[in-house]
């Protein structure tokens, strides 16, 4: 079941948070709204849900207008930041509450309960109260819930956002591997990139209530169309500057780089986006030159600023140590012009 | 489409059935709050001709019937919060910190002294120390010399009041000190503070707020009441008994005397709110969480001090009550004791006072459910929807009757209902209106912090699983708030069944209550005291056996 939102704008009071947004789930796919906190994200998740009434726009899930449908017809699944199992009903219970009001017969819903709590690995905590589970356990119960009525589509709202990194990461490898099994249609609202980049199908990113970019996470990531977005996803020196006749790019500092080739025709003013990775170090033939003012440690690698001498800040990875104040060259294999200038995130 | 759904939503917002419940309540509190109030406003703003005066104002300033009581009033109200203070910090500090035995029974026993009778005191304490009193004539007879006459008179008031009120600071300031991080005092001690300044300089500022709280609800507790200066006030004259003789001697001719000296007592108490919120507003420090605070060890000379202190407070709390059991069980024979056991006063109390126990029973409890059912209402309101008019207005509306002492709230009541469009008054149905609207606010606000706790995503959890609003209130909200409703309710079930200063005005033969009974028996030398101390008997059996189920299954305090 696809879903379709069209120029759905809202307000709350003088706030705007939601600028006419378009947005389009395939069927059987998981989007990512990503975006700091305040840019709209949950608004339009639980427009979608129907705990939100948007002032303008529509919401359809395939062909059927959901308007005038409220939020329990709507057959939705929800998974919530704070979980919000219901602490008076056990695990089990929890999982039934909804078969119980769809009013099946009792060994099918004991036999969806069991598969549900298989599908989360919670078998043999059924009787359990919600309170007696860790955080990661309280949320693979309401997934379970969530799913247990076959919904059309699965919505989550920062489901993982109260958990340690480590079991962030393994349960969103979990909903991804449950999303697939089953199938169903899903949005996931999420501050973190790296999460986003890693479960989505497609990534929307979302700026001050409007959808900046929408696209796989490598699309997101490789080929952001705003520096908004570039500056969001991911490490990025973004560089301003003016294209000279000769191709290469006058930066605000004085300096000209040259690139390899043109990022633009003559005259243009543009945004070249470039990634740590995308960077190396080199002896001899360096486009930017430029003195270490930062460098930190990362395990895998290193990640290091160099400052160019017209002021602007250059981030690169590299493997072996380097002294603040050494002057290092550098050279870009590949970077990217990004079309729209947002600002910063 | 921008039309389209902006109707949608409105209607929605019509068709909640919150906004029509909600309309329903505002109804019933602009009738039954306001309305009243705007008569008492009415009736002491007004001339006898009818016309706009402040001159009763200026009579009331100037006339030492009605100073006097004021003064009297608001100095009587300090020295027993001050007092009851006294008694009250010291030993919830070494109860919050030190291992004493027994905790949970004096925890137990000081829960239910917050729950006595508002006059229990006066009369028992007046059975033993009135100038015919238990102990005066013993010591009379055998010769031993008293320091007072009888207990008659405001050290009276004082002493009852300081007993009926320090279980009330205590158990406020012993969550206090219990709640306090252990690591503000190690902090202390850390930069080179001794012990008892780090308990002076930190643990007790922190338990400020709840000491200020504690003070304020004792000291209006004495400041409403009208039973405990009425029985032993003797000659001295506080403002509940002036505004209730006023009234009643006066109610044909003008009730302006009355609703003028009515409007200066919701002054003065809604002064001592508003002083009371200020000072706790700009010292609330939230020191929630954090370890809890350790039990440490008691021995010798300070254990038996402590154990002595906190038993001495906790019997002469409970004097009232063992007071009027045991007379209950004694032979009285023209208003004088025969120590002679007997089952006598219970044999005449079920054969001729049944009825007022049954009445006490049956308003309470309707008055309570009627409490429960519009707490529900407006604390769900208040907590979960955005209504622009009704949600503040209820708020605000529901919290009146909090600072109206029960004389004026009755006043308020006569005025208001005696005549068309509504006529209550001689109705047992104005008694019950009565306690329902004045514990109102204590049962929605209990039901409110309930709701508090219960998260709206654990509804909508509810909604997205295919349940509708009304069924997901009644599988998720209720279950979760059932508890605090069942507490709350039974708190104000306590307080209704125990109310006098406004019964004892509202009533009309034969719609009387046990309050009534007892406090005519006591203002009268020589009537049926066994009856009247067995009837008492059965109240406290009323009040004490539900709260001791409560405190069992939840382990709630009732404040």
């Amino acid at each position: 079941m696809d879903i379709s939102i069209e120029g759905v704008s809202k307000s709350f009071g003088e706030t705007t948070a939601l600028e006419s947004v378009d947005l389009r789930v395939p069927s059987g796919r998981l989007v990512t709204l990503l975006g700091a906190s305040g840019c709209g994200k949950t608004t339009l998740l639980r427009i979608v849900a129907g705990f939100e009434t948007a002032d303008t726009g529509s919401v359809r899930f395939g062909e059927r207008d959901l308007a005038r449908v409220p939020v329990w017809k709507r057959r939705i699944g929800f998974v919530f930041q704070s979980y919000a199992l219901w602490p008076h009903m056990t695990v089990a219970e929890n999982v039934a509450y909804g078969l119980r009001l769809r009013k099946l017969p009792k060994q099918e819903i004991a036999a969806k309960v069991a598969a549900g709590l298989a599908m989360v690995g919670l078998t043999g905590r059924e009787q359990r109260r919600p309170g007696q589970l860790s955080g990661g356990q309280q949320q693979r119960v309401a997934l379970a819930r969530a799913l247990a009525l076959e919904p059309d589509v699965l919505l989550m709202d920062e489901p993982l956002s109260n958990l340690d990194a480590k079991l962030r990461i393994e349960m969103r490898r979990e909903i991804r591997r449950i999303q697939q099994e089953t199938g169903i249609t899903a949005v996931y609202v999420t501050h973190d990139q790296d999460e986003a980049l890693e479960i989505s199908d497609l990534v929307a990113v979302m700026n001050g209530g409007r959808v900046e970019q929408i696209g796989a996470p490598e699309d997101v990531y490789d080929r952001p169309e705003t520096t908004f977005v570039a500056s969001f996803v991911g490490t990025v020196t973004l560089l301003k500057g003016e294209v000279t006749a000769d191709g290469g790019l006058a930066l605000g500092g004085g300096a000209t780089v040259a690139l390899g080739r043109p990022p633009g025709p003559p005259g243009a003013v543009v945004n070249v986006a470039l990634r740590p990775e995308d960077l190396r170090l080199v002896d001899a033939g360096a486009q930017f030159t430029g003195t270490v003012v930062r460098s930190s440690f990362q395990g895998s690698g290193r990640e290091s600023v160099a400052e160019l001498p017209g002021g602007e800040h250059v981030t690169f990875e590299h493997r072996r140590p380097l002294a603040t104040g050494a002057t290092v060259g550098l050279v870009a294999d590949r970077f990217t012009v990004v079309e729209r200038d947002t600002g910063l995130a | 489409m921008a039309v389209r759904s902006r109707s949608r939503s409105s209607r929605a917002n019509w068709r909640d059935p919150w906004r029509l419940a909600g309309l329903l309540a505002l109804l019933v509190l602009l009738i039954f709050i306001v309305y009243p109030q705007l008569w008492i406003v009415t009736a002491a703003f007004t001339s006898d001709t009818g016309e706009f005066t402040l001159d009763r104002f200026a009579a009331f300033a100037a006339d030492d019937r009605f100073t006097a009581p004021l003064v009297h009033s608001v100095v009587v109200s300090l020295a027993v919060a001050a007092g009851a203070a006294l008694v009250a910090v010291p030993l919830a500090f070494v109860m919050a910190r030190y291992r004493v035995p027994g905790r949970e029974a004096v925890l137990t026993l000081l829960t239910m002294a917050t729950t006595s009778p508002p006059f229990l005191g006066a009369y028992a304490w007046l059975l033993l120390l009135g100038s015919g009193g238990i102990v005066t004539k013993a010591a009379r007879e055998a010769g031993v010399p008293l320091p007072f006459d009888s207990i008659l008179g405001v050290g009276g008031i004082i002493w009852v009041g300081v007993w009926f009120t320090f279980a009330l600071i205590f158990l406020m300031v012993y969550d206090a000190f219990r709640a306090v991080d252990p690591a503000l005092e190690e902090a202390a001690l850390s930069v080179g503070s001794t012990p008892w300044r780090a308990h002076w300089k930190v643990t007790l500022p922190l338990a400020v707020p709840a000491i200020v709280t504690g003070c304020y609800l004792a000291g209006m507790r004495i400041f409403a009441d009208f039973g405990t200066p009425m029985l032993i006030g003797g000659g001295y004259q506080m403002l509940p008994v002036v505004v209730y003789q006023n009234f009643m001697s006066e109610v044909a001719a003008s009730p302006g005397v009355a609703a003028t000296a009515s409007i200066v007592m919701v002054l003065v108490s809604g002064l001592a709110l508003v002083a009371q919120r200020r000072i706790v507003a700009r010292r609330s420090f939230a020191v929630t969480g954090g370890r809890e605070q350790p039990l440490r060890e008691l021995r010798g000379l300070p254990r038996a001090l402590t154990l002595g202190g906190i038993w001495t407070a906790l019997l002469l709390g409970f004097v009232p009550h063992l007071v009027v059991v045991l007379t209950s069980f004694l032979r009285w024979q023209s208003g004088i004791l025969q120590w002679e056991p007997t089952l006598d006063n219970y044999r005449r109390l079920f054969e001729e006072s049944l009825q007022p126990i049954v009445l006490s029973f049956v308003f309470a409890g309707i008055a309570c459910l009627l409490a429960l059912v519009t707490g529900v209402v407006v604390a769900y309101i208040v907590a979960r929807k955005r209504f622009r008019i009704s949600g503040p207005l209820l708020n605000n509306l529901v919290m009146v009757p909090y600072i109206l002492p029960g004389t004026v709230f009755a006043i308020g009541f006569i005025l208001a209902f005696n005549h068309l469009p509504v006529i209550l008054t001689g109705t047992a149905l104005i008694i019950v209106v009565a306690y329902f609207i004045r514990r109102l606010p204590y049962v929605m606000k209990s039901i409110e912090t309930a709701l508090a706790q219960v998260h709206p995503s654990l509804e909508e959890a509810a909604m997205s699983v295919g349940a509708p609003p009304r069924r997901s209130f009644r599988d998720v909200v209720v279950p979760i708030i059932r508890p605090a409703v069942i507490s709350g309710g039974t708190v104000g079930f306590l307080q209704m069944i125990t109310e006098l200063s406004a019964t004892v005005m509202l009533y009309a033969v034969p719609w009387v209550t046990m309050t009534v009974v007892i406090f005519t028996n006591a203002m009268q030398p020589g009537s049926p005291f066994g009856v009247a101390s067995a009837m008492t008997t059965v109240l406290l059996v009323s009040v004490y056996v539900p709260l001791y189920l409560l405190r069992r299954r939840y382990n709630i305090r009732s404040i």
